[in-house]
């Protein structure tokens, strides 16, 4: 047990906490963008597969990291343009999409490793996004910032926060999400503001899935592991604001570090029941803490 | 010079003319009203106006130039402003950002110039005394308060021609009175007022000029530049060939028998605030009890309590397990179900239909529709798709016929039109009549003199005074109408707690 406990206390763990955030609140940063402009977008878990899926496959045709990450990029905005004229431009359900292109990705994944690698389970191993290199030898906190998308999550806790509430951008794609009525009664084009919502989430979710494989050094098959979905519960709790998402995100990787580090000390602790701790801790937090969260006004409400 | 012209204005919705070849102008810096029932086809020639929908046929021009808007984003740049009825804001957002919106003042990239932006704000509220926060959130304000974020929205913009549609409808006597004296303000500023209203008293007070409708026509037009708008001409253009039916008779002895509610000393406290606040009340059987009062001092949860939706208050109430039929204040959150059918929505309180089906409901609802002058064309249209009149008409045939003994009316006639509301006084004095009691919480004292037994005013959550019958009935007629005014004037002191 103390082997836990000091592996808790200690800065690698903290590392480790900061890391496994990353895709946690690029997913759930990427959700709020959509909702705050009205639209749920629950396939959140599908765009991080894609882009993880398409990301290792560009990097094992291209071997270039840089045209890897625009090409998976790319496919995931085709895929959230897809997404958005079925839920915006259509008004089809935005539950029942979103569910669609969470079993459409998830099929499409299994079918093309098939037919590319031969294999329904593995890629073969890829190079991951590079390092911020000179970033690596401040003390202390330097594995933290070197690691590129982690560095970005980070900023992105201020840019969002900043883009949401600070600007004439942030200002029109809330008002699209509360009241899309009134925005469009003062000349808001409501409709444009839902799709950039959408986009944003697909490239944002993208980026989660593209750290994942970067970690893993390759791609395989359920290798989310529905993090798209706690990145949903992250926002949720986090009351759609980038600042308390984050710290809701660092909950979920806290145990998620935690249960990796109960695996390595061989601690006589089932993994089963570490794995159960972050619903659990969710299902404890909006009850016990948070309380009533209250979603845009008009989330989730075809316009 | 006219601000707006209308030349043959017609606009179809299948085979119903809401607008048919209307033609008038509106002079630049006037009060203009547009009367009429609803339905006539007033929100329908301002919506045209605003670019909210497209005329068929005609033309529309604004300051002289022939205007095709396609959204309201157009007439906002033509300078042209609405006020909805109901209001468009965004609760979450302060009212300064409720403003801006669409708007804003940008510094660099995209940067919301909050300092600069506040202070013209600010500029405006000092200027027009309309007294806001640009700091409070929007939800968070009354009605009043959120018509005049409305309102600064249009002043923001630099609209010259404002349009209201029915905007003192949900005003206490005093904001109305406020409200009249910035549409002065506006005009005295050079800018054009338009007011959709069906109350002619304030027409008659601040209209430079009324144009009516009537069944898409415009059938009536006077001005107040000779002599004074002939009120009694304006109503009887509004409802045409068609009496004004006059409200039935109250027949004696009024409130001689048995008290069937008595509240004493109630206290409602919610999220810490005191709503109720030692109340105390009687409603007896075969009496209408108004209570007047601005809205917001406790009248909905005195409403809630009395048909037994809250019973988490402190007190004495007799009997302790209170039950009434309530024609609630807000009709679109708690009086109907929008999207049911007229006739499911009737059926909703029926007790002893507990299996219905279609030809016997149709029947039945087909029947009340007549006996409450529903007008629809069919019982099974959604309630959402008729009027508000209509729609009012249901929610009060409904709750009659559940046939409680107490029966709670909560604004019964507002946003309701003139023909409308003469029928649902007279189905309420009826009610009295059967010996109900009746509890009647209006904000409009003249609905209050003209129908009630005895008069409370409400005043942060208690009763500060009581009416009783005998006052009213003095000022009923015409030799009353001096004391009248006195008693009016009375009630409106107490209403915001100046004391006599």
């Amino acid at each position: 047990m103390t082997e836990v406990l000091s592996a808790v206390f200690s800065v690698a763990f903290l590392t480790q906490v900061f890391r496994l955030m990353t895709p946690y609140y690029l997913g759930a940063s990427g959700a709020n963008f959509s909702e705050r402009a009205g639209v749920i977008n629950i396939s959140i878990e599908g765009f991080m597969n894609l882009a993880a899926f398409s990301f290792a496959v560009f990097m094992i045709f291209t071997g270039s990291p840089a045209t890897a990450l625009a090409l998976s990029l790319l496919s995931n905005l085709l895929f959230a343009l897809l997404f958005a004229s079925l839920t915006v431009s259509l008004k089809i359900n935005q539950i029942v999409t979103g569910v669609g292109f969470n079993l459409l990705i998830a099929g499409l994944t299994k079918f093309l490793m098939v037919l590319l690698f031969s294999s329904s389970s593995n890629t073969p191993r890829i190079e991951g996004l590079p390092d911020i290199p000179f970033l690596k030898s401040v003390p202390l906190i330097g594995e933290v910032l070197s690691d590129t998308l982690t560095l970005f999550s980070i900023l992105l806790v201020f840019v969002s926060g900043y883009l949401l509430f600070r600007t004439r951008f942030g200002l029109r794609l809330r008002s699209a999400g509360e009241n899309p009525w009134a925005a469009e009664t003062l000349g808001i084009k409501v409709r444009a503001y839902k799709y950039y919502g959408v986009l944003i989430s697909s490239v944002l979710s993208a980026l989660g899935g593209i750290w994942l494989v970067s970690e893993q050094h390759n791609y395989s098959d359920g290798m989310i592991a529905g993090r798209g979905y706690i990145a949903l519960a992250a926002m949720i709790i986090g009351k759609w604001k980038p600042l308390n998402i984050f710290y809701a995100c660092i909950l979920f990787a806290g145990f998620e570090a935690l249960e990796i580090a109960l695996q390595i000390s061989g601690a006589d602790i089932p993994t089963q029941l570490i794995q159960m701790l972050p619903y659990l801790i969710t299902i404890f937090v909006l009850v016990g803490f948070i309380g009533k969260t209250r979603p845009p006004a008009a989330d989730g409400v075809p316009y | 010079m006219h601000a707006v012209e209308f030349r043959n204005i017609g606009k179809k919705f299948g085979d119903y003319s809401a607008n048919d070849d209307i033609s008038f102008a509106i002079g630049a810096n006037t009060v203009h009203y547009i009367a009429g029932e609803n339905g006539a086809g007033k929100s329908t020639l301002m919506n045209i106006l605003f670019g909210l929908c497209r005329q068929d046929s005609g033309t529309v021009s604004v300051f002289g130039e022939t205007v095709n808007f396609r959204s309201p984003h157009d007439a906002i740049a033509m300078k042209i402003g609405m006020v909805h009825q109901h209001f468009m804001l965004i609760d979450d957002f302060t009212v300064f950002e409720n403003v801006i919106l669409g708007m804003e003042p940008v510094r660099g990239f995209q940067r919301i110039d909050e300092a600069g932006g506040k202070r013209k704000l600010q500029e405006l509220i000092d200027e027009y005394s309309l007294g806001l926060d640009p700091d409070a959130r929007a939800g968070d304000l009354g009605i009043s308060m959120q018509q005049k974020v409305e309102i600064l929205k249009l002043l923001y913009r630099e609209s010259m021609i404002l349009i209201f549609d029915e905007p003192t409808a949900v005003l206490s006597p005093s904001e109305v009175d406020s409200f009249l004296t910035m549409t002065s303000n506006f005009r005295s500023a050079g800018k054009t007022v338009i007011v959709i209203s069906h109350k002619l008293k304030e027409l008659e007070r601040s209209a430079d000029k009324v144009s009516v409708l009537r069944k898409g026509r415009l059938v009536f037009e006077a001005s107040a530049k000779e002599s004074k708008i002939d009120i009694d001409a304006v109503s009887r253009a509004i409802v045409g060939e068609a009496e004004i039916p006059k409200p039935h008779a109250k027949t004696e002895p009024g409130f001689k028998q048995p008290v069937l509610l008595s509240m004493k000393n109630v206290t409602y406290v919610k999220d810490k605030r005191r709503l109720l606040d030692g109340l105390s009340l009687e409603l007896a059987a075969g009496e209408i009890h108004g209570i007047a009062g601005v809205e917001g001092n406790g009248q909905s949860e005195l409403a809630d309590i009395v048909c037994g939706v809250e019973k988490d208050f402190e007190g004495d109430a007799e009997p302790s397990e209170i039950s009434a039929a309530i024609v609630p204040d807000d009709r679109h959150k708690k009086g109907m179900i929008r999207e049911f059918s007229v006739a499911e929505n009737l059926l909703l309180k029926r007790k002893g239909l507990s299996f219905h089906t279609g030809s016997t409901l149709r029947a039945d609802s087909i029947n009340v529709m007549e006996e409450f002058d529903i007008r629809a064309p069919d019982p099974d249209v959604p309630s959402g798709s008729l009027s508000g009149g209509n729609q009012q008409k249901a929610v009060i045939a409904r709750e009659i016929l559940s046939d409680e003994e107490i029966i709670v009316f909560a604004h019964p006639s507002r946003g309701v039109d003139i023909s409308a509301s003469a029928f649902i006084a007279s189905r309420i004095i009826d009610e009295r009549n059967r010996g109900k009691a009746v509890l009647l919480i209006s904000s409009d004292i003249e609905e209050l003199l003209a129908l009630s037994d005895r008069i409370s005013v409400m005043y942060k959550g208690r009763i500060v005074r009581t009416l009783p019958g005998e006052l009213i009935k003095k000022c009923a007629g015409e030799e009353g109408a001096e004391y009248r005014e006195r008693l009016m004037a009375e009630l409106g002191r107490a209403m915001t707690g100046v004391e006599k």
